[in-house]
């Protein structure tokens, strides 16, 4: 679990000054990243209690030490098929603003940390729903690592809230 | 910052109960009452205002609170007789002044022209209309801040005071000798008496010295000798002389005298002292004894409490399951003690509930104001009777009461009442419209009503915009009720033109929305000719309630046990499916409604015939049989909320954890009826509410 | 440290003065209004009150007025605190033997140097 995806020189983190952490994590054989102080901490998969009348990739809600969370599928937020989750799956719950999400993944890879030069933009022919919810991408020796925009795929929209 | 922060917030609080307090005291007035303590609470209240507005530099409310005092104490003291006019300006001073209170607190404008009116009229009683003493106040602030300013000190120079004591210098507390050591701080460096006079050290009571010299070597400014002496100066002759003084210092204009009871400045001493009454009328005594026995606590504090008992609750229910698979040999004692232990948590769990718990009276108490505000933009004569102001109802649900209600009165004074008196007359009616505001219980739930006397929801017209918005698609096929129930359609606004008041997007939608949120649920008559009522019910609390649970497939849902009529076990020879294809239960020769709750909630799994008929009843569709697979049991749950994390499920007004951990999730019955039936063609398009 | 007899009908105006004095070091007695003061006063024998003027029950003249005759109250120093400036208040206030009238808003450095002063 702990096979190190991503290497970045020092000489690259040197070059730009600002780094930050993130923690990557697996669906499929993509890449994803989100910044580590979104992340609370990580579950092992347990059932979830199903929601009427909601979009597949929301897969329920949890107990989390007694606050109701909901979970998401990652893989099927981005039009894959719904996750099988088993034993080894992982719920990653992240702060979004005032809200608390599970998302749930295949695995959890790492923590990398990454200069801020070396985040490179989506390209302009990426879907919709990608330039939206990826805010950037990272380039390492055999993986490319997609960072999360958390609040474009799971924030509330406004009017529910309301 | 932060203390003032909290001091504020406190002080705005206070103004609520005060004005509150204000409003009783001025209603009672204007009815007549003559009772001496009545004027004193109403002129306490006003007064309480002014202090607070001052100690924190509420300009504009300083400003009205104390022409609106000078006029209560012209009331308090007989200056001025109280008729019906003087009564009606009161109250709308009162008005104001929440309104200020609220402008304070939320910025925001209050209403400009309507301050400025009142104000003029306020003046025009206080006669002569002096400019308000407010500006005064904040003058001689202001001016204090120049002395200090202009009198940066100039190294050490000295500075001599004399200091002749009047008789009762001692007597009111001051100490020479710690007058002595308080102004060595100040750099005193002697004492000299003068006269015949022993020294301050071995000063006798009976003997007031003639004066003292005080000798300083000091830094301090001149102006900060004047707030020294200032204390002593309403006993005792006090002469500050500085050498070395700057030339600026020479024409500044001595300190006000104003912090002091100076006799030479009394020169109305024949005005009348106020009778401040000893003997305060029984009822407001015992009123005000009641009132300082409360505790006030910050509501984050109970709310922590009100977490932890429901934390313990659920591990209670968790420890109550574990004992019972373990416990196969039913040892009795351990069961008659968690028998008692649930006992217990529930007790504490209502005490801890009923801290919460306060009558609506303090959203109610707002909303006379409201009508009479919108009686004068509208032009409308309107009375508002309010009733059931002391049903007692969680905080939490207290608080987003104030919204919902002020669109409701808004709607009703708007849309509901005729447009002028001489409508209402033609109408038979009498020509001042009737609104009425009510609060009761009803079981576990309070019931609220909005009601006016108007000419109720004119249904051609909401048809016409309801065809015209595409709302609905066959006119013919849609029930009288449905048709009213359009306005709480999203963005519906029976208004011609969209007026001031109501305006856009805070139609009757935005009120069902937020009265759903709360866990309840609203519904209307509308009597064409003669009015409309809007009755809301909702929750006591929205933290725990008594729950069914039942089972579809895997999955456990809690059914409030308020809805819960019975529940019966499935006869499939009571079963019957109409031509229109929907299906219904015999039950005891009439025919219920059937919904399925897997069909209505598209939970899958293998769909095993339901076993259980749990008949709840709504009060817009009557007894209705829901049917789930199978019924476990009855629990008291604690309520969690969805939108914490989340957002609104249709059909589904929380969640709370259960015994095992696992969360199930808690029904809204109206609302699941409302998806489930409205969903077949009915002329409308889609669901309304 | 002294002991402080705070008394004001005003939950806010009587925390605000209290945390003043407190956090000084001084110990505060609270009251809500004349009639509490009184009985406080006989408890507590305070080394000086500071006292609102417009209050339910007993207002702060009355009060002081009546502490004055209380063995506690005697050559004690008290001082009204409040917004009312009439001036045939304050000659009432001389009168009955008030040590000193502040008016509100009050300056909390002025309040402890006053404290310094006068107990």
């Amino acid at each position: 679990m702990t096979e190190n995806l991503v290497e970045i020189s020092d000489d690259a983190i040197e070059a730009t000054g600002k780094t930050k952490q993130y923690v990557t994590f697996l669906v499929g054989d993509r890449v994803y990243a989100v910044d580590i102080v979104m992340v609370r901490e990580i579950k092992q998969w347990s059932a979830t209690t199903g929601l009427p009348n909601q979009p597949s990739y929301t897969r329920g809600v949890l107990n989390l030490r007694g606050t109701i969370v909901p979970v998401h599928d990652l893989r099927a937020r981005f039009g894959g098929p719904l996750t099988e989750p088993g034993e080894t799956h992982v719920v990653v719950i992240v702060n979004i603003g005032e809200q608390t999400v599970g998302v749930l993944v295949d695995a959890v890879s790492d923590i990398v940390t990454v200069a801020a030069g070396e985040i490179r933009p989506v390209p302009a022919t990426a879907s919709e729903l990608d330039s939206s919810a990826i805010s950037g991408l990272v380039n390492t020796n055999d993986h490319m690592v997609a960072l999360i925009n958390l609040p474009a795929l799971f924030a509330v929209p406004a009017e529910a809230t309301a | 910052m932060d203390d003032d922060e909290d001091y504020q917030a406190l002080f705005f609080a206070e103004c609520v109960e005060l004005l509150g307090d204000l409003q009783e005291q001025l209603d009672k007035l204007a009815a007549g009452d003559s009772d001496p303590e009545t004027v004193n609470a109403a002129f306490r209240a006003v007064h309480s205002v002014k202090g607070g507005a001052a100690a924190f530099g509420f300009e504009g409310l300083i400003g009205f609170a104390h022409i609106f005092e000078t006029v209560m104490d012209k009331v308090r003291n007989g200056a001025r007789e109280t008729d019906g006019e003087l009564s009606a300006l009161l109250i709308r001073a009162g008005d104001v002044l929440m309104a200020l209170v609220e402008q304070a607190r939320d910025g925001g404008e209050a209403d400009a022209a309507m301050v400025e009116r009142v104000t003029a009229e306020l003046h025009q009683v206080a006669e002569g209309g002096s400019p308000p003493e407010a500006a005064e106040i904040t003058a001689r602030a202001e001016n204090s801040d120049d002395l200090e300013g202009t009198n940066e000190p100039t190294g050490e120079r000295g500075v001599t005071v004399t200091l002749t004591p009047h008789l009762g210098f001692l007597r009111v507390g001051h100490e020479p000798l710690r007058l002595v050591r308080a102004a060595k701080a100040l750099g005193l460096v002697g004492v000299e008496a003068l006269g015949e006079v022993p020294l301050p050290q071995a000063i006798d009571l009976g003997n007031s010295p003639l004066s003292w010299k005080l000798q300083f070597e000091s830094a301090a400014s001149i102006a900060e000798f004047y707030s020294f002496f200032e204390i002593y100066e309403a006993f005792a002759d006090v002469k500050i002389e500085a050498e070395a003084m700057l030339e600026a210092e020479e024409d500044e204009p001595q300190p006000s005298a104003e912090p002091r009871p100076d006799p030479s400045d009394a020169n109305d001493q024949t005005a009348p002292v106020a009778p401040i009454s000893a003997q305060a009328s029984f009822g407001s005594d015992t009123a005000r004894a009641k009132i300082a026995k409360t505790l006030r606590v910050e509501l984050s504090r109970i709310d922590r409490l009100v977490n932890l008992v429901g934390e313990v609750v659920i591990t209670q229910a968790v420890l109550a399951q574990r004992l019972s698979e373990i416990d196969a040999n039913g040892h009795l004692e351990l069961d008659h003690a968690v028998e008692s232990m649930s006992r217990q948590t529930r007790e504490l769990q209502e005490s801890v509930m009923a801290i919460r718990a306060q009558p609506v009276k303090s959203v109610f108490s707002r909303m006379p104001r409201v009508v009479r505000d919108l009686a004068d933009k509208l032009g409308k004569e309107a009375r508002l009777i309010v009733s059931g102001e002391q049903t007692e109802v969680d905080t939490t649900v207290i608080e987003e009461l104030a919204e919902p209600l002020t669109h409701m009165l808004r709607n009703s004074m708007d849309h509901g009442l005729e447009e002028t008196s001489a409508d209402r007359e033609a109408a038979g009616k009498r020509p001042v419209g009737t609104l009425r505001l009510s609060a009761e219980h009803r079981g576990e739930r309070v019931l609220i009503t909005v009601e006016d006397d108007g000419r109720g929801i004119d249904r051609e017209r909401v048809l016409q915009k309801a065809v015209d918005n595409g709302l609905v698609e066959d006119p013919e096929a849609i029930a009288p009720e449905e048709i009213d129930n359009l306005i709480f359609h999203p963005g519906f606004s029976t208004a011609e033109s969209v007026s001031a008041v109501s305006g856009r997007g805070v139609g009757m939608d935005v009120v069902k929305k937020k009265i759903q949120m709360l866990g309840g649920r609203c519904t209307l008559r509308n009597t064409p000719g003669q009015g409309t009522r809007f009755v809301i019910t909702l929750p006591l609390t929205l933290a725990v309630l008594d729950g069914m649970i039942v089972s579809v497939g895997d999955e456990r849902f809690i059914l409030p046990l308020s809805s819960v009529v019975e529940a019966i076990r499935i006869d499939p020879e009571t079963l019957a499916i109409l031509p229109n294809g929907s299906r219904v239960m015999r039950l005891r020769g009439d025919y219920l409604p059937l919904i399925s709750l897997r069909e209505a909630l598209q939970l899958d799994g293998n769909a095993r015939p339901e076993e259980m008929a749990m008949v709840v009843d709504d009060e817009a569709q009557g007894p209705v049989a829901i049917i789930v697979d199978e019924l476990i049991g009855q629990r008291q749950v604690v309520l969690k909320s969805l939108e914490a994390n989340f957002r609104r499920v249709e059909g589904i007004s929380g969640a709370t954890i259960l015994g095992d951990g696992r969360v199930a999730l808690i029904l809204d019955v109206s609302s699941l009826l409302e998806m489930s039936t409205s969903a077949p063609s009915q002329g409308l398009l889609e669901a309304v509410g | 440290m002294k002991r402080i007899l705070a008394v004001d009908d005003s939950a806010s105006m009587l925390n605000m003065l209290s945390d003043c004095l407190r956090g000084a070091g001084h110990e505060v007695v609270e009251a809500s209004d004349g009639r509490e003061a009184l009985e406080r006063l006989r408890e507590t024998q305070p080394d000086m009150v500071i006292t609102d003027l417009t209050m339910p029950n007993m207002d702060g003249l009355d009060f002081i007025d009546a502490a004055r005759s209380e063995e506690a109250g005697r050559r004690l120093p008290m001082l009204l605190l409040t917004t009312e400036t009439a001036d045939h208040m304050k000659q009432r206030a001389r009168e009955i033997g008030a040590t000193g009238w502040l008016t509100k808003p009050f300056d909390p450095d002025q309040v402890l140097r006053l404290v310094d002063q006068l107990a």
